[in-house]
């Protein structure tokens, strides 16, 4: 029996589309209030008057809290830039400045809305170019006093927030003799990730340690941020997980969870809830960051590139949550998957008036690769180069060595994705059905798997039934659902309904990466696959004197163990785990796992938080548009996927988490955005006026995987889920511009944008 | 997202309305199909302290024809209206114009007159009856008045009604037998507002000429917005293809779109005339001359 690489239905599907789960806004503890919060209402302003009295006057109010009540601490995942509560200054708009518990939702709602507060607004710092700026007011003027949250200070002055920075040597000389130099400057903008489930908190603080209810992708993450916030050791705080709706990234850092935890203290330690209206949630989302990045390419008349400059400024907003670590990237993806020379990266983050930034589905990398991907097309088309051809001719192959020093060994790979693609769709053929109006767009890519540390414990139950103890998470993607679930099954030889994995709550669990980067069904498959095989292992020393039998002689197959060659030679596994009980003990596993990060050059660039990127997959990605040239909009009408997965633990998983990303690239690409008023405040306020894709947006998209098994990855498998989004608004924009002939280098492509192109 | 507290009264009739209005003052509302009012009070943009309901006021959702009118009762249901008969024979254009708003669900609920007192300058009725030079049927405290489309709607979510009034009905003209009608609406998705919506009706003489042309458009002002201007250019002669170039080339001088989160004005602007044009071609193509 096998069930890798089958069609499996997921252990949550039922559930989820009964309508019985308990996601984490459904959650309710027994005695529990409300609360809510007080968020500012300006980008930027000195608070000149907050009077609670009246708050606490209200009927079934329990405590209302203020910075005055809250630890002086500051917090932050790679810099302690936050405080829980505005005290003088309010940086964004929706900063929490109090916080109030009440009987009910109505009552804790009123309350926050009869506090005093005056704010004497101030000039907020919005602009990218202007924050950097010797004469920009600062969003922090105490930014020397901040601390990272561990190791050493990394590069950041002013309203840079970090800052990485390559300067290899050679690129003036390549610019000096250059046939030709190609100029380009892409703007991208804020995206939310828009989720069905927008966050909520359960806190409750007793025995003097604090609890939370969360659905999070990164429960430990949470504990580690209360524990700034409330100044206490992380063991004091317990993170239960739950069914989540979806997060995409803006569920890895701690959101509503410190307040709940606070409020609950302050109300005598009763539990009390926070759940953020969708308006709330949109306005302080961790979205993905808007930037600008200018890329300068000097190349020799057959399209060599010489050398290359890219300048990346992307938007912090007003505190830096995982940010400054992700900096680097831009160096990871200057040269996009094309050789070229000497490579100049400088990457700022920089502070603003607006919304924390933070992680969403391919961090920096949908906005790089568009830009390269952009600039590579704008190479093609100014030396008259085919832009397939140009591609194939510079594609990294293997071996490759990369500008951080490391080297990529299967970089091949990325060629069978074009000549899988061309198998579905000849780029002749693409190029000759081309007619007006219509366009194609072609890009490549490569990404990681995330490499965090994960743990697993498999425990073989007396009725033959495993359960799997971990604090991964399921957002959604069938990481555990399917992919840990699965893995278990098959090294157990149980069918996959047998197998049980636990919610994630981190006084039960060894600790987790969080579900991020694809790293799921690889770090922690892997980590369940190690604690499986050690049951294996006891099950046939168990099972070795049932049968009379060497271990070694023994498999385990089909919920038995039984002798090899002789298979009517066998005892099932739930007598084994009945046997073992009185014998050894429980069967039980423990697996742990971490991937290294490949090695690099540390000294090639300055603020190398993220030095290289480990389990390296590879993307091709196609699109067919077409623009209607009266209205201005764009229709997908073809998308295709060629991506080296590792290999396919589940069909029905790897294609959902492929379509699902296309899906938000192409909401990337042509309709989403937050955009950002000179005050500083989002336009988009719901999802009336936020425009997600629709069904009839998105075609069914066209995939190939390319399966080049991992080593070290549980059967083979890497990660999936996070690549697909990275090349979405790269080639639809390479399409839409081939369709009409001009450059668009912003995203989304509006229909505004793209009629002002026809008629120019 | 629940309505804030608001006090309920149910009028037996359109009379019953008036005096609870007048009681009540302008803080009181009128419920009648409750698919935009109730939206607007769940999102806190509107207040009322009291809603008055005339859902089962008598009399209210006739659909007849009426010397020489289509007239319809302030209550008749748009899904109704959308599948009446008279009305289809009265006014082509209204079946294809209702199937615009929103969805089947909001117009089994929705009601004509609710669309035309709550004015929205992108919604579709209110363009029809502004095109189509429709009268509005309004009673108050001294009585009954019929005020003309383009006196009626003066603002977004504003009309000529007072506070104690009440709108009864609406009185359009028939369109003579032949009649060809179109619409043609830009939306982000089906059953949206319209970014821009347009409305044609055209008809045309033995010899070929243009005889009767209403021209309308939504989204591109505060109010509904007859195109005077382009149907100028059309009346008394054939609409050949460089007379409905020229009379779409006069739209965007007789529109005044602003820009919000979902398109720019100039955009608007641009839309408008494109889809006047498209409306002309359709309604052109669907006439009829009489035999």
């Amino acid at each position: 029996m096998t069930v890798i690489g089958e069609r499996v239905p997921r252990a949550d599907g039922q559930a989820k589309v009964s309508g019985e789960a308990v996601y984490g806004v459904d959650h309710e503890e027994p005695g529990m209030i409300w609360g809510a919060l007080l968020r500012s209402p300006v980008s930027s302003g000195t608070i000149t008057r907050l009077d609670t009295a009246p708050a606490l006057a209200m009927p079934g109010v329990h405590a209302v809290i203020t910075a005055a009540d809250a630890p002086d601490a500051y917090a932050g995942w790679v810099l302690r830039d936050q405080r829980l509560f505005a005290s003088d200054r309010v940086r964004y708009e929706g900063q929490p400045i109090a916080a109030v518990a009440a009987e009910t939702l109505a009552q804790a709602r009123a309350a926050a809305a009869a506090i005093v507060l005056d704010v004497e607004a101030l000039p907020a710092v919005v602009d990218l170019e202007q924050a950097m700026t010797p004469d920009s007011p600062l969003v922090h003027p105490d930014w020397e006093s901040y601390v990272p949250a561990a190791g050493p200070d990394f590069p950041r002055h002013g309203n840079v927030a970090a800052e990485c920075i390559a300067d290899p040597p050679g690129v003036d000389e390549a610019f000096a003799r250059a046939y030709r130099v190609i100029t380009d400057e892409f703007v991208a903008q804020r995206q939310y990730q828009a989720y069905i489930e927008p966050k909520s908190a359960v806190g409750i603080f007793r025995g003097g340690r604090y609890t939370v209810h969360t659905a999070h992708q990164f429960p430990f993450n949470v504990r580690d941020r209360v524990a700034q916030f409330l100044d206490v050791r992380p063991s004091a705080v317990r993170v239960v997980g739950h069914t989540i709706g979806g997060g995409f990234g803006a569920k890895l850092d701690a959101g509503l969870e410190p307040y709940a935890a606070l409020l609950s203290r302050a109300a005598g330690g009763l539990p009390v809830k926070l759940v953020n209206t969708r308006t709330e949630d949109l306005l302080t989302c961790p979205s993905r960051e808007g930037a600008i990045t200018r890329i300068r390419s000097a190349v020799a008349a057959d399209g060599t590139i010489l050398a290359r400059e890219l300048e990346v400024i992307a938007d912090n907003g007003a505190c830096s949550g995982e940010m400054p670590w992700l900096a680097a990237i831009a160096l990871h993806c200057a040269r996009g998957v094309y050789q070229g020379g000497p490579t100049r990266v400088t990457a700022r983050l920089v502070y603003t008036n607006t919304a924390p930034t933070g992680a969403f589905r391919g961090v920096n990398g949908t906005y790089l690769y568009h830009a390269v991907e952009r600039h590579m097309d704008h190479i093609a088309a100014e030396l008259t180069l085919d832009r397939r051809d140009y591609r194939l001719r510079l594609l990294f192959g293997d071996g490759e060595e990369l500008l951080n020093g490391q080297v990529l060994h299967e970089a091949g790979i990325l060629r069978q994705g074009f000549d899988a693609l061309e198998a579905l769709a000849p780029w002749a053929d693409l190029e000759a059905g081309r007619r007006p109006y219509r366009g194609i767009g072609i890009g490549a890519a490569w990404w990681l798997t995330n490499p965090g540390p994960g743990s697993a414990v498999v425990s073989l139950r007396e009725d033959g039934t495993a359960a799997v103890v971990t604090a991964a998470n399921d957002n959604g993607s069938g990481a555990v659902s399917i992919g840990v679930t699965q893995i278990v099954a098959e090294r157990l030889g149980i069918p996959p309904e047998d197998v049980f994995v636990t919610l994630p709550d981190t006084d039960i669990a060894g600790y987790d990466g969080g579900s991020q980067g694809s790293r799921t069904t690889r770090a922690v498959g892997k980590a369940a696959l190690i604690a499986a095989d050690e049951v294996v292992e006891k099950i046939k020393a168990v099972a070795a004197g049932l049968l009379e039998a060497a271990p070694d002689d023994l498999e385990v197959a089909e919920g038995s163990v039984r002798v090899k060659g002789a298979p009517g030679t066998r005892v099932p596994i739930a007598m084994v785990a009945s046997t073992a009980l009185n014998t050894v003990g429980p069967l039980q596993g423990t697996g742990s796992f971490v991937t290294p990060f490949p090695d690099f050059n540390p000294s090639c660039a300055s603020g190398l938080l993220f030095p290289s990127f480990p389990t390296p997959t590879y993307h091709v990605h196609i699109a067919e548009v077409e623009v209607d040239p009266v209205t201005g909009t764009v229709r997908v009408l073809r998308y295709l996927v060629a991506q080296e997965v590792g290999r396919v633990i589940s069909p029905d998983g790897t294609y959902g988490q492929v379509s699902g990303a296309v899906a938000q690239g192409i909401g990337y690409a042509l309709h989403e955005s937050l955009r950002i008023g000179e005050d500083g405040r989002y336009r988009e306020r719901t999802l009336e006026s936020y425009r997600l894709p629709l069904a009839v947006d998105i075609p069914r998209v066209e995939f190939v995987a390319l399966e080049h098994p991992d080593p070290d990855g549980p059967y083979g498998a890497k990660g999936v889920a996070e690549g697909p989004v990275l090349l979405p608004a790269a080639v639809i924009a390479n399409a839409v511009c081939d369709a009409i002939g001009r450059p668009l280098n912003s995203i989304p492509i509006t229909p505004e944008e793209v009629l002002a192109a026809i008629q120019s | 997202m629940k309505p804030p507290p608001v006090k309920y009264a149910r009028a037996g009739d359109v009379a019953e309305a008036v005096a609870l209005l007048t009681e009540h003052g302008s803080d009181a509302k009128v419920l009648a199909g409750g698919q935009s009012l109730i939206p607007l009070m769940n999102f806190r943009l509107a207040r009322p302290s009291v809603l008055i309901d005339i859902n089962r006021a008598a009399g209210l959702d006739g659909i007849r024809v009426e010397n020489g009118s289509l007239v319809i009762g302030a209550m008749a249901r748009q899904r109704d209206v959308e599948t009446s008969d008279v009305a289809a024979g009265a006014v082509p254009l209204l079946p294809q114009v209702l199937r615009h708003v929103g969805h089947v669900t909001n117009r089994n609920r929705g009601t004509v007159g609710g669309s035309l007192a709550h004015a929205d300058p992108a919604a579709e009725l209110p363009a029809l009856v502004t095109g189509l030079g429709g009268e509005l049927l309004v009673q108050g405290p001294g009585g009954s008045r019929l005020v003309a489309a383009e006196d009626y709607f003066l603002g977004t979510f504003t009309t000529a009604m007072e506070f104690d009034e009440v709108l009864t009905g609406v009185r359009l003209p028939r369109l003579p037998a032949g009649t060809g009608v179109a619409v043609e609406e830009l939306a982000r998705r089906h059953g949206d507002f319209a970014i821009v919506a347009t409305m044609a009706a055209i008809h045309l003489a033995a010899d070929g000429t243009v005889d009767l042309v209403r021209l309308a458009a939504s989204g591109v002002a505060s109010v509904p917005v007859r195109l005077h201007g382009a149907e100028a250019v059309l009346a008394g002669i054939a609409p050949t293809a460089e007379a409905i170039d020229a009379a779409a080339e006069t739209v965007a001088g007789s529109i005044k779109p602003t820009g919000d989160v979902h398109a720019p004005a100039d955009y608007r602007r641009d839309m408008a005339g494109l889809l006047v044009r498209r409306a002309l071609r359709t309604a052109i193509q669907r006439t009829e001359v009489a035999a």
